[in-house]
């Protein structure tokens, strides 16, 4: 595999979002909303003096930094536009090009998705930054190094899973020819699974145990978790290398769905 | 006048025939979204449980059943609104970026009324029957006793409610006349500041502290929507509310007409 073609595909990508970055800050400007209202109920639930065994034992600092590094990872590891790009893209017929081009469709995604990834994350990191800053107070801060190197990691797993599950579904357009209805449903089962709701620890036991062997809590509560220290060594080696399981079962399957479809393209639209 | 609304009522008849029409084509389309948009409601119905459990059945003041009868008034605004607004009112900055705008004037019928009632999406209707039903088993189990009297305020306070979402929805769709940035980036931009302001109304107003409650109920009256539906059946509001919820409605039709009419003398077209 020639990685410079795809440098090539990135360095043009990066062009293409920096056009629109107003669009990434009104983005943050807009999501705050949800945000503000999360940390306003829990501050109301704290402040009326809930038990914090009843909430599986989240402290308010707790629960406020879930809620910030939830929602900041929710907006950062989801390519909302991907799904709908990629599904397009097969109904119009573009993908033809690619069958055509010496380059493979699923990198060159994957060339976008990480110039997209940063951006995104050059642009968000200040904003997030400040809601941290104003709740300095009660954040949690993680003090210790290789925590912070496994959350990394846990964070670019989390992008490439997220990554895979949404191509996956966006490839099902080669036999519905329209998944846009899909689209918000997809979109709002995953925030629900992988925790964008509220902690998955507030779930019954055999909910959690039952969702930590699906590919979506890894793509928002186990990073959190992490960074919280919500877990020991020994259980982050255990999810950790379920969610390595589950990065190879997406591209197997990615790579299956994709070949048998593009057996059954029409190239409509060309 | 009489002539003038029958009209009109004509011609909203025959946008919801040709969308009935159109969703029928698509039966397979049609029954896909209609599960899925319900599924969404069963995430939050999960949510409002979980929290009840935790709070051994008092979240803030709020029982189990009274938060599941919130929900059910929050559903029924929300799919009302997705029913009759929200695939309208979202399709003016793309109209304005695209110049499409220019066919919708040359109608013989109000331009407003065009752009706001053109389409009608029935995939909701299930949603709008699980509202029905997540409130009236609430209601029950609740333990009240059913009004008439209270039932008909009750559905025209949602209708209120809709209204001031529309009112909202229209007000920034506006907003592309005059910011050609906003207007270039389609529907994306008032779209997220709608839900954004949304957000606001879709939980229990305990959430918020007693000075945030008068903000969001008397200047930025976004409790007026789901809450003051809910409490007028299930809690007790004052006369003073209600009142101030529909005269709050007709202030704001009437700011949104002037924005809607100082926007078009700004309207330049496009690609024609």
């Amino acid at each position: 595999m020639q990685i410079s073609k795809y440098v090539s595909i990135m360095k043009v990508s990066m062009q293409d979002n920096l056009e629109y970055r107003f669009n990434f800050f009104t983005t943050f400007i807009f999501m705050i909303a949800p945000l503000a209202v999360h940390i306003c109920l829990w501050s109301t639930v704290y402040g009326v003096g809930v038990s914090k065994e009843n909430l599986s034992n989240y402290s308010y600092q707790m629960m406020l930094t879930y809620t910030i590094l939830g929602h900041c990872l929710d907006k950062f590891t989801g390519d909302v536009n991907l799904q709908l790009r990629v599904s397009s893209e097969i109904r119009d017929g573009v993908i033809s090009k690619y069958l055509l081009l010496p380059v493979s469709y699923f990198n060159t995604n994957v060339s976008y998705l990480i110039t997209n990834r940063l951006v995104y994350f050059v642009t968000l990191i200040v904003p997030y930054l400040a809601v941290i800053f104003c709740f300095r107070s009660q954040f949690m801060f993680n003090t210790e190094p290789l925590y912070y190197l496994v959350f990394i990691v846990a964070i670019l797993m989390a992008i490439f899973i997220s990554f895979m599950v949404n191509h996956l579904i966006a490839l099902a357009t080669f036999w519905l020819k329209d998944v846009t209805s899909l689209y918000v449903f997809t979109q709002s089962t995953f925030s629900f699974l992988a925790g964008g709701y509220f902690t998955l620890d507030l779930l019954p036991a055999w909910a959690f145990n039952l969702l930590m062997h699906t590919p979506f809590p890894y793509i928002l509560y186990f990073p959190v978790a992490i960074y919280m220290k919500k877990m020991n060594p020994g259980q982050i080696q255990h999810y950790g290398l379920i969610a390595c399981i589950w990065i190879v079962i997406l591209l197997v399957l990615n790579a299956i769905v994709w070949k048998r479809g593009v057996k059954r393209y029409s190239a409509d639209g060309m | 006048m009489i002539k003038s609304i029958k009209k009109y009522l004509t011609i909203y008849y025959m946008f919801v025939r040709s969308c009935l029409i159109k969703e029928m084509e698509r039966r397979g389309n049609f029954l896909l979204m209609s599960v899925t948009t319900t599924f969404l409601n069963l995430y939050f119905l999960f949510y409002y449980l979980v929290l009840a459990d935790r709070m051994s059945n008092n979240f803030l003041g709020w029982s189990k059943n009274e938060l599941l009868f919130f929900l059910g008034t929050e559903i029924l605004c929300h799919s009302t609104f997705m029913a009759t607004c929200f695939y309208n009112v979202f399709t003016l900055p793309d109209h304005v970026r695209t110049g499409s705008f220019d066919f919708l004037l040359i109608k013989p019928v109000n331009t407003r009324f065009l752009l706001s009632t053109r389409n009608f999406n029935f995939s909701t209707f299930s949603q709008i029957l699980f509202g029905i039903a997540l409130t009236t088993y609430s209601y029950i189990k609740l333990g009240f006793k059913f009004s008439l009297a209270k039932l008909l305020l009750f559905i025209i306070l949602i209708l209120n409610s809709v209204m001031i979402m529309y009112l909202i929805g229209f007000t920034l769709m506006c907003l592309a006349f005059y910011f050609t940035k906003i207007s270039s980036y389609g529907s994306v931009l008032p779209y997220r500041g709608f839900f954004a302001i949304y957000w606001f109304a879709r939980r229990p107003e305990n959430i918020f502290s007693s000075h945030v409650i008068q903000l969001l109920t008397y200047i930025c009256p976004v409790l007026l929507i789901v809450n003051l539906p809910c409490k007028w059946m299930i809690r007790s509001t004052s006369p003073k509310t209600i009142i101030w919820a529909f005269v709050f409605s007709i202030l704001f039709f009437a700011l949104s007409h002037i924005l809607w009419k100082k926007g078009l003398q700004k309207y330049e077209s496009a690609s024609s």
